[in-house]
């Protein structure tokens, strides 16, 4: 739906951790995606919810002083849902197979990719890569 | 918009066409309650005022695409990049077994 040509992509919180912890097996890997990324004039944003996730994931997972560095120094978009993106996420989630779950900010981060028209994603969990394709 | 037999209503076809989107994705969003609908027959029609509203929501949520500069330009991330040793994690093995690993790598 977008009127813009140039490309746009979703991030998750599974990439912006790769990208934050120069310790985890994905990083390099996520920051050549991202200087790819950035180099092919795309556009990225994230949502709101995707900020609340990553915040505990790298709280948790390199502590509080790194997560509070992140949420100062990054300069994503956020995409800010609405009752209609949680209706939408309700519904993806409800519709699935009990055996394929998905979280629910994952299921928010498709509905609101489906809302907005957009089809890439800048991601490395497989869970959420599964649930896109 | 095309009116068809029931005044007022559209097929999914046309409201696939009103909103560029295919006609699987109009029967999603009509299944899923996002846009409201009828069935004849086993056939869905939406309610011309109801496809309008909902192509006014689609329309104001994709200007907020149209606002977006390009990462490249903003450097959207490049200043968290490597700014974190989380002590040997892979979160390409999925955010569940992260959170689980978590606490015997701190």
């Amino acid at each position: 739906m977008a009127s813009d040509d140039r490309p746009v992509a979703f991030v998750d919180s599974s990439a912006i951790v790769a990208l934050v912890d120069q310790d985890d097996a994905a990083h390099s890997a996520a920051a050549d995606a991202y200087y790819e990324l950035c180099s092919s004039n795309y556009r990225l944003f994230t949502t709101d919810h995707v900020v609340v996730e990553t915040y505990d994931l790298l709280l948790n997972g390199v502590g509080p002083v790194v997560a509070t560095s992140w949420l100062r120094n990054h300069r994503l978009p956020i995409y800010c849902t609405d009752e209609t993106d949680l209706a939408a996420a309700q519904a993806i989630l409800t519709g699935r197979p009990a055996d394929s779950p998905v979280s629910f900010t994952d299921a928010l981060s498709l509905a609101v990719m489906e809302r907005l028209g957009v089809a890439d994603a800048f991601a490395v969990d497989p869970a959420f890569l599964n649930a896109l394709s | 918009m095309t009116a068809v037999n029931i005044p007022g209503l559209l097929t999914v076809a046309d409201a696939a066409t009103e909103l560029s989107r295919s006609t699987e994705q109009v029967r999603r969003y009509l299944r899923e309650g996002r846009l409201r609908g009828r069935r004849f027959g086993g056939q869905w029609f939406i309610e011309e005022d109801a496809l309008t509203a909902f192509r006014e929501a689609l329309n104001d949520q994709s200007s907020y695409l149209d606002k977006l500069r390009s990462a490249g330009q903003i450097q959207a991330l490049d200043g968290v990049i490597g700014i974190g040793h989380g002590g040997g994690s892979n979160i390409a093995e999925g955010k569940d077994s992260y959170r689980r690993s978590s606490w015997w790598r701190r």
